[in-house]
């Protein structure tokens, strides 16, 4: 095995309570890490006849060849499984200490498959796995599960931390919008991956490792490691003028997607500027993930509250998506969420939604179980976020996520549940053309996280930022910069392809996306990519071959997508952005161009006109198997 | 002339709990990447958000650095303040010792640390 994978799989077994280990070589070769080899093991053991929550389905942890070692951000581990949310890939990303933790217990994946017949945690001591009784820990919320583990396992192993990773009420409840948390730093939250480990009966999976990662070339990444620190540039300047970029989001994220009206509140950039710094006065300590030079999460003080771990950006969603402009109470409502485990994303865009229905007349109290929906109101919110986890009330609405929701409400009500592929969509707006576009090709159903997401940034971007930006751009790309970016079709499929692949590649390495996405601020350039790959692990790979990797995993994706039912009418955006023009932009989409957009994305991919992927495209990227399935199923 | 005795400051209000020190001492000393087998060693306490990197003595018995300066809330003491942060009493040997081996793991202030610690929370005096 080269350096920087581990070389093993840990599989296992809960109906059997059975714990093997396999090589991990062969498909780390093939797939990289991460998110690469979580698909080809989802391709090859889940079909579409297994049911989501079946026993059958696969939850997938992936670590990566970077993880764990002195790269910056190096610890971004993909969980995978497919989701009961969208029925297609269910795939989220987990920072924290936890992945690095399973690296050095020697595991480049953990699979995890059957049912436990009660509750149980597992326990990953090196080479020691067992799977044991979680009758306590059961109906505790994430928090205080994550304590008492830490606590137990600390004396049992003669004090030594282990890292916890664990579900809270809405796993234990299948709620599809749960996540899966590593307390209190970092969670995977969205499409139900928490809902998938809940239908296992796994409450946790705690791990300790003691065995090390070795480089290929120490000298040479330490060097270029201290490099890539010394220049950072402006994401750290940014983050430590005032917290976490408050100002920038604040002018971002503010585009709701049920009205893209700016909150008055907002409209002033003196007064956010106010509401900041306010804010930031109770703001104690600047921290992040394992190994991580941005400090994108933050301890905060609230007065007669415990303190509150803030992390980038969810806790926006409160603000700004459902109108209240407290942004302690916010932070107050994200930790609640990440104590319940529940995806603090999903939670806003239900309560948005609610709230949207009852101020338009289609819901009244007596839907909501008395409570008034109206815009910022906050103890809705908070009640609701308890209402979702525990399936209470008109929680329960939302158990299976909002598009059940609106086809249980009905009186109308589906038109205003804005989903992509079944999912809740996050709070950017959908009216920047390369953001509409990430959004409709979005593989798991969001603009969040697989797609170019911050691309529509560019447009924002001071014109010094848009010089660099085209530098590291390829130029058929970077020409389409300019002042006009925002609202064009030119050049923005190839712009999304180019940002997916990239994300992608950070997938498949283990990096944080705020640290590659370069848009607007990544501290890691692309072209740093293949030189921390060759460091670490002897593999010499071109730029080309790197972003193969990704395209192959991609398209992967995109196969499985197919095999489950995904079909071109899936790729699209709520129907009002061609019907309303937003205030903000001051333009509708236009769906004929739109479509031919498109279609010249998956030109680019090399899939037909129905986003299926091509037999001779397949064939390029080794997939030969892959098109001789679909074609044995009929799909083409 | 007697060596004046080479000292790192460490910053617990600075510290972010990331483990980069951990990482690149482990490298720089072993040339494998294993957090278990370094001369420093940060402990988190979750909840209130502190963070202790420890430095191990260059000439204790694998504890951590008594001497070492350190400043927390804001105040510096020249001496670890180990009493006031009350986390340190538990076993702090172990956290200094090769796991496989046992063998002792001593600082030797090659300063590693220090440059890779991007909050400033480790610096030479």
């Amino acid at each position: 095995m080269p350096d920087g994978w581990v070389g093993r799989v840990l599989r296992v077994d809960l109906s059997k309570r059975d714990f093997k280990t396999e090589s991990s070589e062969e498909r780390c070769a093939g797939f990289m890490g991460g998110k690469g080899i979580n698909v080809k093991v989802l391709w090859d053991e889940v079909k579409p006849e297994t049911k989501p929550f079946d026993p059958d389905n696969r939850l997938i942890f992936g670590t990566a060849p970077l993880i764990g070692t002195i790269v910056p951000t190096s610890c971004k581990c993909a969980v995978t499984t497919k989701s009961p949310m969208t029925g297609i890939i269910g795939d989220a990303n987990i920072g924290g200490y936890w992945p690095p933790e399973l690296k050095y217990a020697g595991y480049d994946q953990l699979i995890i498959q059957g049912y436990s017949d009660s509750p149980a945690y597992l326990f990953i001591n090196n080479d020691k796995v067992e799977l044991r009784d979680a009758s306590h820990l059961w109906g505790k919320d994430a928090c205080e599960t994550t304590k008492i583990l830490k606590e137990e396992l600390f004396k049992e192993t003669g004090g030594h931390e282990v890292q916890v990773l664990c579900i809270g009420q809405a796993g234990e409840n299948k709620v599809f919008s749960a996540a899966i948390t590593g307390w209190p730093e970092s969670s995977a939250s969205r499409t139900g991956v928490g809902a998938v480990m809940g239908s296992k009966n796994l409450k946790a999976i705690a791990v300790r490792g003691t065995k090390g990662i070795s480089i290929a070339k120490p000298k040479e990444l330490t060097q270029l490691c201290l490099e890539i620190l010394e220049k950072k540039g402006p994401l750290k300047e940014m983050i430590s003028q005032i917290w976490g970029m408050l100002k920038e989001f604040a002018t971002f994220a503010i585009f709701g997607n049920y009205d893209e009206v700016v909150p008055e509140e907002l409209r002033d950039p003196e007064k956010i500027e106010k509401m900041c710094v306010d804010f930031c006065v109770s703001h104690r300590r600047e921290t992040g993930c394992f190994n991580c030079p941005i400090p994108c999460q933050s301890y905060i003080e609230i007065p007669g509250e415990e303190y509150c771990v803030l992390r980038c950006d969810p806790w926006f969603h409160f603000s700004l998506r459902l109108k209240t402009m407290d942004f302690p109470f916010s932070a107050k409502l994200l930790m609640k969420c990440q104590k319940l485990g529940i995806d603090a994303f999903a939670v806003a865009a239900d309560t948005a939604f609610l709230m949207d229905l009852y101020e338009k007349g289609i819901i009244t109290e007596k839907d909501t179980d008395g409570i008034q929906m109206k815009w910022g109101n906050k103890r809705a919110m908070e009640l609701m976020a308890d209402k979702i986890a525990t399936r209470d009330g008109c929680g329960e609405l939302f158990a299976e996520g909002i598009v059940q929701a609106a086809k249980k409400i009905g009186r109308g009500a589906e038109d205003f549940a804005y989903n992509n592929k079944g999912m809740e969509l996050c709070n950017y707006s959908l009216y920047p053309i390369d953001q509409a576009l990430s959004t409709a090709i979005g593989q798991r159903g969001d603009t969040y996280r697989g797609s170019a997401s911050y691309g529509f940034a560019i447009g924002f971007a001071s014109k010094e930022d848009r010089e660099y930006f085209k530098t590291e751009l390829p130029k058929n790309i970077g020409e389409f910069l300019n002042e006009n970016y925002v609202g064009t079709y030119e050049g923005k499929a190839r712009l999304v392809h180019y940002l997916e692949k990239a994300n992608t590649l950070s997938d498949l390495l283990g990096l944080c996306k705020w640290a590659t996405r370069f848009i607007p601020f990544g501290i890691i350039p692309p072209s740093a990519m293949a030189p921390l790959l060759a460091f670490t692990t002897g593999k010499d790979l071109t730029d080309d071959e790197l972003h193969m990797y990704s395209e192959k995993v991609d398209t992967l994706i995109r196969a499985f997508n197919i095999r489950e039912g995904l079909r071109r009418k899936d790729d699209t955006v709520p129907r009002f952005c061609f019907e309303k023009i937003s205030p903000r932009f001051g333009f509708k989409l236009d769906r004929e161009k739109f479509n031919e957009v498109i279609e010249e994305y998956y030109e680019l991919r090399g899939w037909d006109k129905n986003g299926t992927p091509k037999r001779a495209t397949l064939e390029t990227l080794n997939l030969k198997y892959v098109a001789d399935e679909l074609e044995e199923r009929g799909i083409r | 002339m007697r060596e004046r005795k080479k000292q790192i400051l460490v910053n617990f209000d600075k510290c972010s709990g990331c483990r980069s020190c951990e990482l690149i001492c482990s490298l720089q000393h072993f040339g494998v990447i294993n957090p278990k087998k370094s001369c420093i060693k940060v402990l988190r306490d979750l909840e209130k958000g502190n963070f202790f990197p420890l430095i191990s003595g260059p000439s204790t018995d694998a504890e951590y650095h008594p001497e070492s300066p350190i400043i927390f809330e804001g105040k510096r003491y020249d001496k670890c303040p180990s009493c006031l942060i009350g986390l340190i009493d538990q076993s702090t040997n172990s956290f200094f010792k090769e796991p496989k081996t046992g063998k002792r793991l001593q600082c030797n202030f090659c300063g590693m640390c220090v440059k890779f610690c991007d909050y400033g929370a480790l610096s030479f005096m």
